[in-house]
């Protein structure tokens, strides 16, 4: 792939309407190390982040590089905050919460696959600005929430990129899963706030 | 001073062999081959001998399987032939089981250090069968290794290795994978490696072990005769390609094409991922209380497994490492095991996930580094524990595996080569007495070879695309399974419209299969097992595509049916939907209608009685909302979708669901809109979840499932422990305050 094709490509493979024998010929095709910045180049043209895409987290989650040279966690349907990407973005999502077999069966339609009411519960997550569907999650009543993706942007930077390493206001950029941070704020606190569920 | 061993490679015993080249590979590279000298001196004869001896093992299962075999060899091609070194890492692999080659080291290694070099021997043309998932590698004690050494004059220089996944094992309960078994005991006719023949030809006694003590001795009678053959082809390929390409050839290189593997499994990893972290879990019950407890009391208990796994990524050294330190331990249920399974499980996963452009070999074991704690669910605290069922659990921890490094590769930009890895599979077992009193045990494979493929980031996942664990793997046909499984006759065989996980892209419609016992049977006992049990949850807890993960898979049981005499009238359903026709209008009438979600063992079925088998779905990718309209149009005018569905779900309201006046994209628009200020009614701000869910976890307000396996998991894993309480905010001191 020369780099301006790959750029189309991967663009026509997200939209979904390549056809099968198409996406084969790109299945075959030798992966090559410079797919990275070709994927950041595609990103970068269909996302209102341009340049400062670094990398995609989820179906509609990128980490953006801030002005600041902080880094974020943004929704790429309305650019929503969700935060430091060291802190689970779930954390900073709306939710709701299917406990019973009646709202098990909007989605699995079937009563004898639908999950068990009174043992499972179906949390939905979405995007507190434009109410996109982030992430499902079927787990135990009290189970705390997976923290699928928690990439590490110092190796990024550094070893993919051949860049610097990013920086933090307290220094060094550490990679380290600080979701913890949000709760423990959280639990200092008696009141809901936040209603807007803004990220920072 | 005792016996002098017999020194078979030169001036090792099989042991020392073993323990000279695992200090080799302790540097880092297999076998200490820090060049590949054969391969740079010569890439054209490397990769002719390569092709030599990988033909040699393709050519053993096409040809053996053709011999001597049971149904599910023969048809579905659950069977593998492989060439090992002495020390039993795979060289060459045939298609088939593929996975199985990270286990066959596990059965030479026990060979070795019980010293069978120097009793029973191991001399040309001996046939050793291994099948005792505690010491062989098996998985479950459906699978069946044989082994034939190869030799080069006195030397052992390799393995001819042959296995496959037989139709019966005499366990607790009929089948190859019984799901009610408490310990090693009940798991069924299990064999610790052992020399089973010589000259090429079994024993006597091994043919009258399998009539005794299993319930399918003629298919695993030829099944091992069919093993036997294949090995026997290898050895004999094999020996012409040493003739040709030289012994010391032979030998340098086997190796060198391990290690290749691994160094590509690095580099791939280096290539197509980014570092970090990654964790995904999914959850299984066990549910025996009141079961299985009624012989086995230790079993009187409701398991919830924590299949939780996590992967560190590391790109620098093309590293990755699976840490396993909040999986539950191991108790006396079916669906823990030892070492095999894990090794079987990890070369799949390896495969899917990074293994592009290699060439299949037990390099792509030595690529990943793994803990499993001591007295987890799969490293028990003894030998005894049962490992009747693994494939249930093993899928599911390790399609976490795959769901993290399918998520890091999406965000290297790998795009084409991502998926959400939630793969699955049914299975249906059990044990066929006829009125003339001939029983036999059986695997019901269909549904176990062709599961759907699951979505991905561009496209929807199909049915009955694949079965991972089986790159040449086929559903079989019905009139071979009617042909073999006499007193079982097929209703209908469908895709269920609307049972998958929705998305953007929707996973792959699971299958429904309806079946009814026939008049020739006197009585009969079946039994569900698989992997898209998720039981009381989704296939996966979550999936890299972030939308509905798969739904679950069910065994439905209608008892005294009047199918038999609607047949005799010649009256036949024309597929499931036609079949529930049936019911709602009454002409099926029935005496009671059972549902079981979990893993059953045995359930006694007389003629009359129908029961259907639905499975193998897949999750979604995306949020259904941004389904393209046309496709949600297209898939409701396949019946994969429903009008309810495709106006509920996706927000495209068609049929009588649509109104009249406006067209369908101004109707979907509308509907999408209101679905959205739905969400946002329905949902709150995490941290009131927060608040509301802590109070549930403080009060105790839970299921006893539930709250027992979090007692179980914080008493065993002290990660998991710290996690769940900081998370909660908990410390005994709260707890108790809140509690006032
Ligand atoms: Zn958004």
């Amino acid at each position: 792939m020369s780099e301006r094709d790959s750029r189309e490509v991967l663009r026509d493979l997200e939209t979904g309407r390549m056809s099968w024998d198409e996406v084969r010929e790109i299945l075959r095709q030798k992966k090559t190390l410079n797919r990275f910045s070709e994927y950041r180049s595609a990103l970068s043209e269909t996302t209102p982040f341009g340049d400062r895409v670094l990398l995609r987290v989820g179906e509609y989650l990128l980490v953006v590089c801030e002005p600041d040279g902080s880094h974020a966690v943004r929704c790429l349907e309305c650019e929503h905050d969700f935060g430091d990407p060291r802190v689970n973005w779930k954390l900073s999502s709306r939710v709701r919460v299917r406990r019973t077999l009646e709202e098990f069966l909007e989605i699995y339609l079937y009563e004898e696959v639908c999950p068990e009411p009174g043992i499972a519960e179906v949390r939905e997550y979405y995007c507190p600005g434009c109410f996109t569907l982030l992430c499902v999650e079927c787990v135990p009543t009290g189970y705390p929430p997976m923290f699928e993706f928690l990439p590490d942007l110092a190796s990024v930077y550094t070893d993919i990129l051949g860049d610097t390493a990013p920086t933090d206001p307290e220094g060094e950029w550490v990679f380290e899963d600080r979701s913890l941070s949000k709760v423990e704020a959280w639990a200092s606190t008696t009141t809901t706030v936040d209603t807007q569920g803004a990220g920072r | 001073m005792g016996l002098v061993p017999r020194k078979l490679l030169g001036d090792r015993t099989l042991i020392e062999q073993i323990r000279h080249s695992d200090s080799l590979t302790e540097g880092g590279f297999y076998h200490g081959l820090e060049l590949l000298v054969e391969r740079e001196h010569d890439p054209i004869t490397y990769e002719r001998f390569y092709d030599a001896v990988h033909s040699a093992v393709m050519g053993a299962r096409e040809t053996s399987k053709n011999v001597a075999a049971s149904p599910g060899a023969r048809e579905l091609g659950e069977l593998l032939f492989a060439l090992l070194t002495p020390e039993g890492h795979a060289v060459a692999v045939s298609s088939g089981l593929v996975g199985h080659q990270g286990a066959f080291r596990i059965a030479i290694k026990y060979m070795a250090e019980n010293g069978y070099d120097r009793n029973p021997g191991i001399r040309p043309g001996d046939i050793f069968l291994a099948c005792d998932p505690a010491t062989s590698g098996t998985p479950h004690p459906g699978d069946v290794y044989t082994f034939i050494p190869l030799f080069s004059g006195e030397e052992l220089i390799g393995w001819a290795a042959g296995m496959n996944h037989t139709m019966e094992a005499g366990g607790s309960v009929p089948g190859a994978w019984p799901p009610w078994s408490p310990n090693t005991f009940t798991d069924g006719y299990l064999v610790p490696p052992t020399k089973v023949g010589e000259n090429y030809e079994d024993y006597t006694w091994l043919y009258k072990q399998f009539e005794r003590r299993t319930r399918a001795p003629m298919f695993n009678i030829l099944d091992e005769k069919m093993r036997v053959a294949g090995c026997k082809m290898v050895i004999d390929s094999v020996t012409d390609i040493i003739d040709k390409f030289g012994l010391d050839y032979f030998k340098a290189t086997s190796r060198e094409i391990i290690e290749e593997t691994r160094r590509i499994c690095i580099d791939n990893v280096k290539m197509l991922t980014i570092p970090g972290r990654t964790r995904y879990v999914s959850f299984r019950t066990v549910p025996y209380k009141g079961i299985v407890d009624g012989v086995w009391p230790q079993s009187a208990h409701n398991w919830l497994l924590h299949l939780h796994t996590e992967v560190q990524i590391n790109t620098v050294e093309g590293k990755l490492h699976i840490n396993w330190d909040k999986i539950s331990p191991a108790n006396f249920h079916a669906l823990g095991g030892y070492q095999g399974i894990l090794e079987s499980n990890l070369w799949l996963n390896v495969m899917d996930a990074i293994g592009l452009g290699l060439k299949p070999n037990s390099g792509m074991n030595l690529a990943v580094t793994y803990d499993m704690p001591q007295g987890a669910l799969f490293n028990p605290p003894s030998d005894k524990y049962s490992a009747g069922n693994p494939w249930s659990s093993s899928v599911p921890l390790f399609n976490g595996f795959s769901s993290g490094l399918e998520t890091s590769k999406r965000a290297r930009g790998f795009v084409e080569e991502s998926w959400n890895a939630d793969l699955c599979w049914t299975g249906i077992q059990g044990e066929i007495t006829l009125k003339d009193g001939f029983s036999f045990g059986f695997c019901q494979m269909d549904l176990l070879g062709a599961s759907a493929t699951p979505a991905r980031p561009y496209m929807d996942g199909e049915p009955l695309g694949t079965a991972w664990w089986n790159p040449s793997s086929d559903t079989g046909s019905v009139e071979e399974w009617e042909y073999v499984l006499p007193g079982i006759y097929y209703l209908c065989k469908n895709v269920l419209p609307g049972y998958c996980g929705h998305g953007k892209f929707r996973g792959g419609l699971g299958m429904q299969l309806a079946f009814v016992v026939s008049d020739e049977v006197k009585e009969a006992i079946i039994g569900k097992v698989g992997a898209t049990t998720g039981n009381y949850f989704t296939g996966q807890a979550s999936v890299p595509g972030g939308s509905y993960p798969a739904p679950t898979s069910t065994l439905i049981v209608y008892r005294g049916t009047n199918v038999l005499e609607l047949m005799r009238n010649g009256e036949y359903p024309g597929g499931i939907e036609e079949l529930y026709e049936w019911i709602d209008q009454g002409k099926f009438t029935h005496k009671g209608r059972e549902v079981h979600k979990e893993e059953v063992g045995a359930l006694l079925v007389r003629p009359g009685d129908v029961y259907i088998v639905v499975g193998n779905a897949t999750g979604g990718w995306g949020d259904p909302l941004h389904r393209a309209i046309e496709r949600v149009e297209q898939d409701v005018k396949e019946n994969f979708v429903t009008v309810e569905a495709a106006a509920e779900i996706y927000g495209v309201p068609l049929g009588d669901d649509a109104s009249g006046s406006i067209s369908v994209t101004e109707g979907a628009v509308a509907k999408r809109a209101e679905i959205r200020r739905a969400r946002e009614a329905a949902s709150v701000p995490f941290e009131e979840f927060w608040r509301t869910e802590r109070q549930g976890v403080v009060n105790g307000d839970m299921h006893e499932f539930v709250a027992d396996a979090y007692a179980e998991l914080k008493g065993f894993s002290t990660a998991f422990k710290q996690d769940f309480e900081s998370f909660w905010q908990l410390d005994e001191e709260t707890i108790g305050a809140e509690h006032e």
